[in-house]
């Protein structure tokens, strides 16, 4: 049974980039539009990592990780942020609210399909 | 990702307890429209210049310098040297609150252009991705049947057709091997035939010895029994010498048949060549055909790697344009950003004709604080350089 990483950019073709690397790695998708949006599709199910951009409209990814960490099923769910933002202080956000990796835009494909293999779950 | 923008994220600047400007001074809220428009338009371009929707924005980064400088003849900079009062609203004001909208909605446009032609870029390389990954796959199933390196298993799985292929050859050795014994009861006939031959020669010598003594009678006869009886002795010798005739014939035929069918000579014709050293020559041959077929399929394994490799090598090429690609959608949404800074700025101007310095150092580190991206703070402080550093951080 494969994988399955949610991506959470309000870039659809961001999600579609991410979705086509990950999915030629053999993992299965789910997408979200922005942190509320990945909130209602949390529904218990199953996400074995989770791919979160910074900057959303409604909720940002920082906020969506602090309240997946408050989450009892998704609090050990490793998330990778994926985002534009290069700046320390931000980094530094993402290390305290429990990201596990920062990748800045743009990057390699390979890059984040060999992050999701060595944190997945 | 949607940033914050600069006016979204904090109040502006109030317009009430901001300095009326002296005569024939020029409106800070220009100076920082020209700077705000200059600072983006610069960012976005960074990447891919060229593009044609920062037209706009260089419209706005050529023309709003000017209203500021003050310095060109035309009726805006005359507007500015000696503010002209329209409706109520002070003459760069309107400009702004005008010319800026307009802007702002062609920056939308252009935005909305790049993101369509973006979209369908992205559904080709889709598409792309899909056809590769059918050919990735289809390459994969090819191969194992290309690399069996040993002949061995292939005879295995080719025994069925080999056999089929011996099967004659089989057929004919086995006609062969029938006709030889056939052969070797011939020869053991003539045995017989030999001996029929040796007894007609001593029944020939019998009868010429009985026609002898018949003549010896006939002359003690008399004369006139003697011309019949030896007629008789006449006839018996000639039959007695026919008889070893035929069996001197027979003799002499039987052993040429002897010679020729004698299994000795037999096996010794065959001898050169056995049965089995043919069905083991005809194995051989086989082998070296199914060799030549390997060797064939050797080569379009060969071919098959070469194709693996374009293919490998057209994948890293997918994914570089697939890293080009995000830059242009790092520009879309820049210019989104752009775009909605123009119309809160034209608002805000609108609303603060007479702004200041320190409105325009509260616009500028507003917008600072809004931006997300490198290339944003770098333009912001005229400084090109920028150090993405490692492209991943684990923590």
């Amino acid at each position: 049974m494969s994988k399955t990483v949610m991506i959470v950019d309000d870039s659809g073709s961001f999600r579609t980039v991410v979705k086509l690397a990950l999915q030629k790695a053999g993992y299965g998708v789910v997408e979200a539009v922005d942190g509320k949006d990945a909130v209602g599709k949390l529904n218990g199910q199953k996400l074995n990592l989770i791919v979160c951009d910074v900057n959303m409209p409604h909720m940002d990814g920082l906020s969506f990780l602090r309240h997946l960490k408050t989450t009892s099923a998704y609090k050990f769910t490793p998330v990778i942020m994926l985002t534009t933002e290069s700046q320390e202080s931000k980094k530094a956000e993402g290390r305290a609210a429990g990201a596990r990796a920062w990748i800045t835009k743009p990057f390699q494909p390979s890059t984040l399909v060999d992050a999701v293999g060595k944190l997945c779950v | 990702m949607t940033p914050p923008t600069a006016l979204s994220s904090h109040a502006p600047p109030a317009a009430a307890g901001s300095p009326t400007l002296p005569a024939g001074r020029r409106p800070a809220g220009l100076r920082l429209a020209g700077a705000v428009l200059v600072t983006l338009a610069s960012a976005a371009l960074g990447w891919t210049g060229g593009f044609a929707g920062l037209v706009a924005v260089l419209g706005a980064g050529l023309l709003l310098p000017r209203l500021m400088r003050g310095d060109d003849a035309g009726p805006v900079a005359a507007a500015l040297d000696e503010p002209r009062v329209s409706g109520g609203r002070v003459g760069a004001e309107v400009m702004v609150c005008q010319v800026v909208p307009v802007w702002g909605k062609q920056l939308e446009i252009t935005r909305a252009a790049a993101n369509d032609g973006l979209g369908q870029l992205l559904e080709g390389f889709t598409q792309l991705t899909g056809t590769l990954d059918q050919v990735e796959q289809s390459l994969d199933r090819f191969q194992p049947t290309l690399h069996g390196d040993s002949l061995g298993p292939a005879m295995d799985t080719a025994h069925g057709p080999l056999a089929a292929l011996l099967a004659p050859s089989t057929r004919a050795f086995a006609q062969r091997d029938a006709a030889v014994a056939e052969l070797a009861r011939c020869a053991d006939a003539t045995g017989e035939l030999r001996q029929l031959a040796r007894q007609a020669r001593e029944v020939g010598k019998h009868t010429r010895l009985v026609a002898f003594n018949a003549s010896i009678e006939a002359n003690r006869a008399g004369q006139g029994a003697e011309a019949g009886a030896l007629a008789v002795a006449h006839e018996t010798r000639m039959l007695a010498d026919r008889m070893a005739g035929i069996g001197e014939q027979v003799d002499k035929l039987v052993s040429r048949l002897e010679s020729t069918l004698s299994a000795e000579r037999l096996r010794s014709e065959f001898s050169d060549t056995t049965a089995d050293e043919l069905r083991l020559e005809l194995q051989l041959r086989a082998r070296e055909a199914l060799q030549s077929l390997v060797g064939a399929l050797g080569g379009a394994m060969g071919g098959t790697g070469e194709l693996q490799a374009a293919s490998q090598q057209l994948r890293a090429q997918l994914d570089e344009l697939f890293v080009h690609f995000q830059f242009g959608d790092r520009l879309n949404q820049m210019l989104a950003i752009v775009g909605t800074d123009m119309q809160n700025f034209a608002r805000w101007v609108g609303a603060n004709p007479y702004a200041t310095q320190s409105d325009a150092a509260e616009w500028l580190a507003n917008l600072e604080t809004s931006y997300t991206m490198e290339e944003q703070r770098s333009q912001h402080h005229g400084n090109v350089h920028i150090d993405r550093g490692s492209e991943i951080e684990f923590f």
